[in-house]
């Protein structure tokens, strides 16, 4: 038997990896072989991260993504002291509610700093070639909510549309030459903190009524996660540009409200 | 055995043989049909069930492509195109999903094209039928994820190093198709395998929670 998603000897940076599905992905990957850095704000939840891991050669860095202007230097920082990375998952985000009426400017900057702007940063900076390796693999993940959105989701569901085209321009861009791939997961709801928030906010009757159309039912991390190594992984080597709906048929089926 | 209707590949004995060989820890079986009689598909899964017991899934690569002005449609050709790329599929998913027909957790998959989504001239047929798999994949996922928890995908490739592609090649020459595909197709022309593991991807339970979708495995080619 060959296990053709294999990723030992690969190195990769995880970002929101102390909580939801940014920590099932370090699970995950590690299971799989791969070297694991770990970034976080909260330092606690981070070494819990780390104790549920395969062993590796992981390490993790307490950094928060809305300093956009500090992502090169600390991704240089990882790269002199751990070599040449072979991609990213971006699974830091924000999930906050806000009606168009409320959504500032600020508001939509710091959503948009987190969600895009810090993926978009960490890829410039690792993509060079100083940085990775040929073929490197990079996923966004971005939500079944850039087409499926819904009241006081403005800035979540652009900040995510973002992302989705932003792996078009890069792969287009990056592609040729050293053979990159950029790609985005589409989850529909995940069992997470972000799906309990949302529920304490909008009601559990809503939130059922969401989730009578998810085909499947709802999704658990560890569904994305084994997604999102499939497209770090050789065995996804001809996708690139594409937005993965990993939403247990919630975007394609008709009796949505 | 092979008949008259059937497409030109698999009408050559010599190509069974071949894929007889792929006897893999498993068991592979060959049977023989010309999926363009729709009405001998329901037998052929009954004795498929019946000498190996249910099913948990299906891949429907088989597919006929064409090159043909507009001008030059007829319905015949169209009606063809349609039952082999698409009629076959949908009346091997009915009967498949029935509840003696296969295991929990089935998974379906379909080879589309990423010609679904970007058309090409004297292709109106060819897209038309894969166009019909992509939204067909939609529908019967809704209907069979919820109760059955069936799953049903596309995978929509853009050139493989196939037949098709050494057919087209031959056709225009080398240089052309390199200028035509590779500028736009920036990470290569796929071999086969880079397909088909996307194909076991989404048979696996690695997969669980993606149905209705179309992936497009196309090196690049429709994102600009």
């Amino acid at each position: 038997m060959i296990n053709p998603m294999d990723l030992s000897g690969k190195r990769y940076i995880v970002t929101g990896a102390s909580s939801g599905l940014g920590r099932q992905v370090c699970v995950t990957l590690s299971q799989l072989g791969a070297n694991v850095t770990a970034i976080a704000r909260r330092e606690d939840r981070l070494k819990e991260t780390l104790s549920l891991m395969e062993k590796g050669e992981h390490d993790y860095y307490f950094y928060d993504l809305s300093e956009v202007d500090g992502i090169e230097s600390f991704v240089n920082s990882a790269v002199s002291k751990n070599g040449k990375y072979d991609g990213a998952v971006h699974c830091a985000g924000i999930g906050t509610l806000m009606p168009v009426a409320m959504s500032k400017y600020s508001f939509m900057k710091e959503i948009m700093d987190i969600n895009f702007f810090s993926f978009v940063e960490m890829a410039r900076v690792l993509s060079k070639k100083k940085n990775s390796n040929d073929e490197a693999s990079f996923v966004a993940v971005s939500s079944a909510a850039s087409e499926f959105t819904d009241k006081c989701k403005l800035g979540y569901t652009s900040s995510k549309g973002a992302l989705d085209s932003a792996v078009k321009a890069m792969a287009v861009e990056l592609g040729a030459s050293r053979k990159m791939r950029f790609n985005t997961v589409n989850p529909g709801w995940i069992r997470t903190e972000m799906y309990n928030m949302i529920v304490e906010q909008t009601g559990a009757e809503h939130a059922e009524k969401t989730l009578s159309t998810h085909v499947l039912g709802i999704t658990e991390p560890v569904e994305v996660a084994n997604t999102i190594a499939f497209l770090l992984s050789s065995m996804s080597s001809k996708i690139t540009g594409q937005n993965i709906f990993v939403d247990s048929g919630w975007t394609i089926n008709s009796n949505n409200d | 055995m092979p008949s008259q209707g059937m497409p030109k590949s698999l009408r050559k004995p010599q190509n069974y043989a071949i894929t007889q060989k792929f006897r893999g820890g498993g068991g592979t079986k060959c049977y023989p049909c010309d999926l363009s009689n729709i009405d001998t598909i329901e037998n052929l899964v009954k004795d498929i069930v019946q000498e190996n017991g249910k099913l948990d899934g299906l891949v429907h690569c088989a597919g006929i492509t064409a090159t043909k002005p507009l001008s030059s449609n007829t319905y015949d050709f169209l009606d063809e195109m349609m039952r082999i790329n698409v009629y076959s599929f949908i009346e091997l998913v009915k009967h498949l999903s029935k509840k003696k027909n296969c295991n929990q957790n089935t998974s379906i998959v379909a080879v589309s094209s990423a010609a679904s989504i970007r058309g090409d001239k004297a292709k109106s047929a060819y897209c038309m039928s894969k166009g019909a798999l992509d939204s067909a994949c939609q529908a019967m996922a809704a209907e069979l994820g919820p109760e059955k928890r069936i799953r049903v995908n596309t995978v929509n490739p853009g050139w493989i190093n196939t037949q098709m592609y050494s057919d087209y090649v031959k056709n225009v020459g080398q240089e052309y198709a390199d200028a035509t595909i590779l500028d736009r197709q920036f990470l290569g022309v796929a071999e086969p395998y880079e397909v088909a593991n996307v194909i076991a991807f989404l048979l696996s339970d690695a997969s669980s929670q993606i149905t209705g979708q179309s992936i497009v495995v196309d090196g690049g080619r429709t994102i600009w």
